[in-house]
């Protein structure tokens, strides 16, 4: 199994990672911040339920 | 990561039927229940709230392991096949429902919900414990959520009523 540095590494490099992360970026820019926090919101939400299942 | 997007769509379209009620009624609402929600889970009010509290089954691994992986990450990722063991995600709901935001705002709160789930099993396999590292989320489990909590309540008060 990789290291996670290596997998993390291996994720950000690859050829398509551009393709999801600079739209993505463009899209939130073009969007504001308040969408911005809604995300930030929504992840929030998400991590409490750390441990469910 | 998409099964959130497809909940948060849904709260997007059903948001519409609560539009006739006045503006500031619905985010004082959506305040007022981040803060009970708050209180909910530092444990200083109790009450129940409405949950499907059942698992994704185990033989959709079994059947088709890539498929079955897509099937589980989705229905999990809807936020209603899962055990809820937090009201962060509830406030979520009821934001979404009453403030009736656009179609990307909804979108975006879908994505970084997915994003927020799928965060807890990276950090665990990058620890590189996995035993220690649930040892430390049982541990600061009840913290997280209440911090969680009023970082939510705190952004909906600026969101609705800080910005206008």
């Amino acid at each position: 199994m990789s290291e996670p540095p290596a997998v993390l590494r291996r994720g950000l490099t690859h050829p398509v990672t551009p393709l999801v992360l600079v739209p993505a970026l463009v899209a939130l820019v073009l969007a504001g911040w308040a969408v911005a926090v809604w995300a930030v919101l929504g992840g929030l939400a998400g991590y409490t339920l750390s441990g469910s299942v | 990561m998409f099964g959130a997007v497809v909940s948060a769509l849904v709260l997007f379209v059903l948001s519409g039927l609560a539009t006739p009620e006045p503006e500031p009624v619905r985010h004082g609402l959506v305040v007022a229940v981040a803060v009970l929600c708050v209180l909910r889970d530092a444990g200083v009010v109790s009450f129940p709230l409405p949950q499907n509290a059942r698992q994704v089954p185990q033989d959709v691994l079994r059947r088709d392991v890539a498929r079955g992986a897509l099937q589980f990450g989705f229905e999990m990722g809807t936020g209603v096949r899962t055990y809820v063991s937090s009201t962060v995600p509830y406030v979520l709901v009821v934001a979404l429902l009453l403030t009736a935001p656009d179609a990307v705002t909804a979108v975006a709160a879908g994505v970084g919900f997915g994003l927020g789930r799928a965060l807890t099993p990276t950090a665990r396999y990058a620890s590189g414990d996995g035993e220690t590292w649930d040892a430390a989320l049982h541990k600061h489990v009840h913290g997280i959520k209440v911090a969680a909590g009023l970082s939510v309540a705190a952004a909906l008060a600026f969101l609705l009523f800080g910005t206008t």
